[in-house]
């Protein structure tokens, strides 16, 4: 990161002024633009984006006080110095107040300047390691894409290690966005058949009977349009592994042939007679409790006892929020690359909301989140200001394609774990705007109003 | 209103010591830059030297013109 020199733009209606703060900034390895002030600069400054700025108090149209305002709002990280020439200490306080960091008087004492400056350069210097640290930290606790050092993605990592070389079925639970296809995909990476093929099937995503031929594949004349036989995933996936994702979605007519595969090891594809033999490894997955599904008549329990031989279920990231910082770190570096974005670092406030937000949506959210931010970015330092608006902006938005195919319910079928808790910390987190409140839980106002009915909050 | 130890009360006072805060300022960038030992950096301190002494006429200036 040494390519990167900390930025400071410098404002006085006075040309010699910015010369001479130029010429001193520059050599303290600033990085300096130079404005003369005025309505034009207000404008331009949400693209200016720099690290720091020093700003002559007194100046023509705009002030350095209300200057100092605009940018504390568009950037809260960039650190603010003002400089005049009748300092007084009411002005000074009226300053601090506003979030300066410092007040110099001119003529400008050098060495204090370089003091301050080298304590800004410090601080950005130690954001940049800070992230650097943690993107180390997840390629070290990096498992076949998954990123985890708390001791819940530990014994993950370990289950999967010693289930991969095993395992015939599985069924993979956890909220939405937690990483089942990851992990699926992990079991037959780490298993004997990863030189085989692994194809991912979501049960939700066709209608019965297109779910039936796609699955088990049909003869031909099977169906109007079956002019052709055709093999499906089950042949397909002959000696490799099969990922059912959203389980819970499959048809009953449907789990009864899947059943049939799991045990006999035999697909008959539709209007055929006979059945074939397949050897194919099947993870399920789903974000639904399936004992109450069986409950309630909607999943056969004996193809539930089939699957749930061996059950891995997925922790949600609000109960590992330690794997927060270098999840983040591991997203940036990927985003920040893709983007082509200069982001290496997080400020405090960012990383504070990250750390604190509900994350109902789990990892994939946060990886839609940071996406997003880095999008929004144009500085060094990814701020509060672009997190915010990354999280505000609808955390359903935007599912990267890899990862839509697994969450095509709607939020409030797939999110009954919304508990009033929650619920109310969002809307105490955007001050009781309730449709705020449920973008920042990736439900529907809807249904956010039927769970503040629910939990007795309306 | 209490006065502040440094009174500056006119337009034109205030752009005088900016002015003078900029010739001073260019003053401790050269000396900045210099080698102990240059010969230049005597010159350099007078000028410095006459930039302070008129700053600190300033408030006797601010004074007379009230």
């Amino acid at each position: 990161m040494p390519d990167t020199a900390p930025l400071l733009l410098v404002v006085d209606d006075e040309p010699g002024m910015l010369t001479l703060v130029q010429r001193f900034a520059e050599g303290q390895g600033f990085d300096v633009i130079t404005r003369p002030g005025g309505y034009a600069l207000l404008k331009e400054l949400p693209n200016l984006n720099p690290d720091a700025a020093l700003l002559d108090r007194n100046m023509p149209e705009v002030g350095g006080l209300e200057l100092l305002r605009a940018i504390s709002e568009a950037d809260p990280g960039c650190q603010v110095i003002l400089m005049t020439a009748d300092a007084t200490v009411d002005s000074a306080i009226e300053a601090v107040k506003l979030g300066a960091l410092d007040y110099l008087s001119k003529p400008l004492d050098f060495d204090r300047l370089r003091e301050i400056l080298g304590g800004v350069r410090y601080s950005i210097a130690r954001r940049q390691r800070l992230l650097a640290a943690d993107t180390e930290l997840a390629s070290r606790f990096e498992f076949c894409g998954m990123v985890g050092r708390s001791p819940v993605m530990q014994e993950l990592f370990d289950l999967i290690r010693r289930l991969a070389p095993h395992a015939r079925t599985a069924l993979v639970t956890g909220e939405t966005g937690t990483g089942k296809e990851l992990v699926a995909r992990a079991l037959h990476k780490m298993g004997p058949r990863k030189d085989r093929k692994f194809i991912a099937f979501n049960c939700s995503a066709l209608v019965e009977t297109l779910a039936e031929s796609e699955l088990f594949g049909h003869v031909r004349g099977a169906f109007t349009g079956a002019v052709e036989a055709k093999a499906g995933l089950f042949e397909q996936a002959d000696g490799g592994t099969l990922f059912l994702d959203e389980i819970g979605e499959l048809p009953l007519p449907v789990q009864a042939k899947l059943l049939r595969v799991i045990e006999y090891g035999e697909v008959q594809r539709v209007g055929a007679t006979d059945s074939r033999k397949v050897d194919v490894r099947i993870i399920a997955a789903t974000n639904r409790r399936l004992p109450e599904e069986v409950a309630a008549g909607r999943f056969r329990q004996d193809l539930y006892y089939r699957l749930n031989v061996v059950e891995i279920q997925l922790a949600a990231l609000r109960e590992r929020r330690d794997d927060i910082p270098c999840l983040t770190a591991a997203f940036v570096q990927e985003f920040a690359a893709r983007f082509q974005k200069r982001v290496n670092a997080l400020s405090p406030g960012a990383e504070r909301l990250l750390h604190n937000a509900p994350w109902t949506g789990n990892i994939r959210e946060l990886r839609n989140v940071i996406e997003r931010a880095c999008i929004l970015s144009d500085g060094r330092i990814l701020s509060e200001r672009e997190v915010l608006a990354a999280l505000g902006g609808g955390a359903r938005l935007a599912a990267p394609p890899a990862a839509a195919a697994s969450a095509p319910l709607e939020p409030e079928d797939v999110m009954p774990e919304l508990d009033r808790g929650m619920i109310e910390q969002a809307l105490q987190q955007v001050g009781g705007n309730r449709s705020a409140a449920a973008r920042k839980l990736g439900i529907s106002r809807r249904a956010l109003y039927r769970r503040l009915d629910t939990f007795g909050l309306r | 209103m209490t006065p502040p130890d440094d009174v500056v009360d006119s337009p034109l006072l205030h752009q005088l010591k900016n002015h003078l805060s900029i010739v001073i300022g260019f003053c401790d960038l050269l000396l900045g830059d210099l080698p102990q030992d240059d010969p230049k950096r005597a010159d350099i301190q007078e000028m410095r030297k006459a930039g302070q002494a008129a700053l600190a006429l300033l408030p006797d200036l601010s004074a007379r013109m009230r």
